[in-house]
């Protein structure tokens, strides 16, 4: 896979760069907005790894730009604690993010996360906490002390966790959810959503207050982990 | 009675003098038997001119004229005043009568029309200052003229508690000097207004049909004030607002700063920790070097952060002692991994000792020399020089010189504040602390850090540290700053 990697850090470019190369990817690497706007369209990279705090250009218009010519998965790297940067990124058209400082695993995942394609179900059954998801036959069976009990969701409930589950650990955003499960005239009913996770937490999660599986990226989306 | 102008009055009087023998004359040169009822209406016409024009007073008088010289002159017997018919004297009070009527109508009419000229001007007056008040202006100088203007006052103030916000008093014209200057003003009126403030008119004649005006004026002053409150109040939240806007910048620029380099090595330290994957003894090894750039890049950064603090709590420690300036450029050069064949050192032998701190003129050097490298144009060298000057102390002044592209002479002073640099968009130069932290360390220790221009271009950093004095012999703490 080719993949630009755009941060204005020399020291941490190489570093992806090893990491990258070490995994048979190989790696363009670019220090500014511009010549990652101009290595979209010259190099054609499969993915792009995206500092935002670049000089000149901001992150959220380099993604703009990018994506005026290209649908390429872009993963922010966010070296800011403010979320308005990543929501501003996202809103343009990035993919998912990760904060500042991470380990290479956790960005390895992300950049995996995202090449495996959205959508496409890599397993029918899904196993996580206590519970297993059998997206086929929609049925979830729920382990305790005393056997198996099967879970029941309402429609609904199975549309939102269908969409989380088959996007392993990658942000969905809550307009994604809410066009798939609701249709394209919903996108803004957050408060919905929020009612049906909470519901899904309840019924699946071992701690409903202290979610692990179905996590909330606050003001952005949820993401599904197992 | 007496609504009318007293010109007019005076007018009224003139005309029936002057008309009153005129009629007399004339109408006795026709005199006939059947005249005197003409005669009677001719008077009476001259009498409601006369009322018409003079009012009251000269309606009356016009009248008594008229019934005494229609007596006189036309009624039988003749030239005698004497009245012998009960129907000549019923006339002479009729004609007083309506000579009176027609004054009061004239005199009321007036009066109505002085109202209507006087509501006019009010109203006018209000427009003015609900305007004066909308523009945005607080416009409490341009009411209270205003106010000494339409009233006639000697003066007009705004007061608050002992404060006189505003005064507006009467001009003294020089031709009316004889009004003596301490005479107090004969009227004081004081309206309170909002909390404990007052508008204070003086001199004047007031009525009571004024005050609703003045009310009006009072609270349009009152809004004005509270205008100029507010206004006040926003300029000082400016200041605030502007090191609050600052604040948030030098948190944006720290953090990036800190976690570029702690991003970067936690990248490389992760990466070597993970199993999945094999890396040569190359790759080891240059993710060992990037994990050890970025933090000591880290640790230099929080050392920064750390002096700049002590600095500006003026608790960095300064030990000063006799140093030698040509042994501390190597050390110093040697901190930016610069070559002694990259910049030009050009120091005289009999260059004195200086007292100061080594390791803060060495960071200084370093800091300075690492920007003139920079910024230095391949191929020309920047140079560092040293002079001694005499005044206004003995002192050694070193110049580090490039010939870069300089910095135009409004910023000369602006690079020195810390946190130059903007926002968080460049991980290049540093958080810009190397300045300010230059010139607080030159500062501390009894020396300057001064920019000027190199001939030909270029910015040239001068560093002027007081030279050691000859008996300095032992190191001597002198302890803390401040």
């Amino acid at each position: 896979m080719k993949i630009l990697v755009v941060d204005d850090d020399v020291q941490l470019r190489r570093a992806l760069r090893i990491n990258l190369e070490a995994r048979q990817h190989s790696v363009i690497e670019v220090g500014d907005g511009k010549d990652a706007v101009e290595s979209t369209i010259a190099d054609t990279p499969d993915f792009v790894i995206l500092d935002l705090g670049l000089p000149g250009l901001s992150g959220a218009e380099v993604v703009r730009a990018v994506r005026r010519v290209s649908a390429v998965p872009i993963l922010v790297l966010s070296g800011r604690t403010q979320s308005a940067d990543k929501v501003d990124a996202l809103d343009a058209g990035a993919n998912d993010y990760v904060t500042k400082p991470f380990s290479i695993d956790e960005l390895l995942a992300r950049v995996r996360a995202l090449t495996r394609g959205a959508g496409v179900p890599h397993h029918d059954v899904v196993g996580f906490g206590e519970v297993r998801v059998d997206l086929t036959r929609h049925e979830i069976v729920r382990r305790s002390t005393d056997g198996e009990e099967i879970v029941k969701l309402t429609p609904t409930e199975w549309g939102v966790l269908e969409v989380l589950v088959r996007n392993p650990d990658r942000l969905v955003s809550k307009r994604e959810i809410l066009t798939t499960v609701w249709g394209p005239a919903y996108g803004k009913e957050d408060a919905y959503l929020r009612l049906f996770v909470g519901q899904l937490r309840k019924k699946l999660e071992l701690d409903p207050a202290r979610p692990k599986h179905l996590i909330t990226e606050p003001g952005l989306g949820y993401r599904f982990s197992q | 009675m007496g609504a009318l102008s007293a010109r007019r009055q005076l007018v009224g009087l003139v005309i029936a003098l002057i008309a009153l023998p005129t009629l007399t004359v004339s109408l006795s040169s026709v005199r006939s038997d059947v005249s005197l009822a003409s005669d009677v209406l001719a008077y009476q016409l001259l009498v409601v001119v006369v009322a018409l024009i003079g009012g009251f007073w000269p309606a009356i008088a016009a009248a008594l004229a008229a019934g005494t010289l229609l007596d006189y002159y036309f009624v039988v017997p003749l030239y005698t005043a004497a009245i012998d018919e009960p129907l000549h004297l019923m006339a002479l009070v009729v004609f007083v009568i309506i000579a009176f009527l027609v004054s009061v109508v004239v005199d009321k009419a007036e009066r109505r029309s002085q109202a209507a000229r006087r509501s006019m001007k009010e109203s006018e007056t209000l427009a003015e200052l609900s305007g004066s008040v909308l523009r945005g202006d607080d416009g409490i100088p341009a009411m209270a003229q205003k106010l000494r203007e339409v009233f006639d006052l000697a003066s007009v103030s705004v007061e608050r508690g002992h404060i006189v916000l505003h005064r507006s008093t009467r001009p003294v014209e020089p031709d009316q000097n004889s009004e003596v200057s301490g005479t107090p003003p004969r009227g004081r009126t004081v309206i309170p207004l909002g909390d404990n403030g007052r508008l204070v008119l003086t001199g004047g004649p007031l009525r009571p049909a004024d005050e609703r005006v003045i009310r009006a004026f009072a609270a349009q002053i009152e809004t004005g004030l509270a205008h100029r409150d507010l206004t006040a109040e926003v300029e000082r939240a400016k200041p605030l607002e502007a090191a609050d806007k600052m604040r948030t910048a030098l948190l944006a620029a720290v953090g990036h700063d800190l976690r570029t380099p702690l991003a970067a090595a936690t990248a490389a330290v992760s990466s070597l920790a993970s199993t999945d994957v094999q890396f040569s003894a190359g790759d080891r090894a240059e993710l060992v070097n990037t994990a050890q750039v970025s933090l000591d890049r880290l640790g230099r950064l929080v050392s920064d952060l750390l002096d700049a603090s002590r600095l500006q709590a003026g608790v960095l420690a300064v030990y000063r002692e006799s140093v030698a300036i040509d042994e501390l450029i190597p050390l110093a050069l040697d901190d930016i991994n610069a070559s002694y064949h990259s910049v030009e050192v050009d120091l005289p032998d009999d260059l004195p000792e200086i007292l100061a701190d080594p390791v803060l003129v060495q960071r200084i050097v370093a800091n300075l020399t690492a920007n003139a490298l920079r910024f230095s144009p391949a191929g020309v060298r920047p140079r560092i020089c040293a002079t001694v000057v005499e005044h206004p102390h003995t002192s050694v002044r070193l110049r580090i010189v490039d010939s870069g592209p300089g910095v135009p002479p409004e910023r000369r002073q602006a690079i020195f504040a810390p946190f130059q640099r903007e926002g968080d968009e460049d991980a290049t130069s540093g958080v810009g602390l190397g300045l300010a932290l230059s010139r607080g360390f030159a500062e501390a220790m009894g020396g300057t850090l001064d920019p000027e221009e190199t001939p030909g271009g270029g910015l040239t950093m001068v560093v002027t540290l007081p030279v050691a004095p000859p008996s300095t012999t032992l190191p001597t703490p002198t302890g803390v700053l401040e």
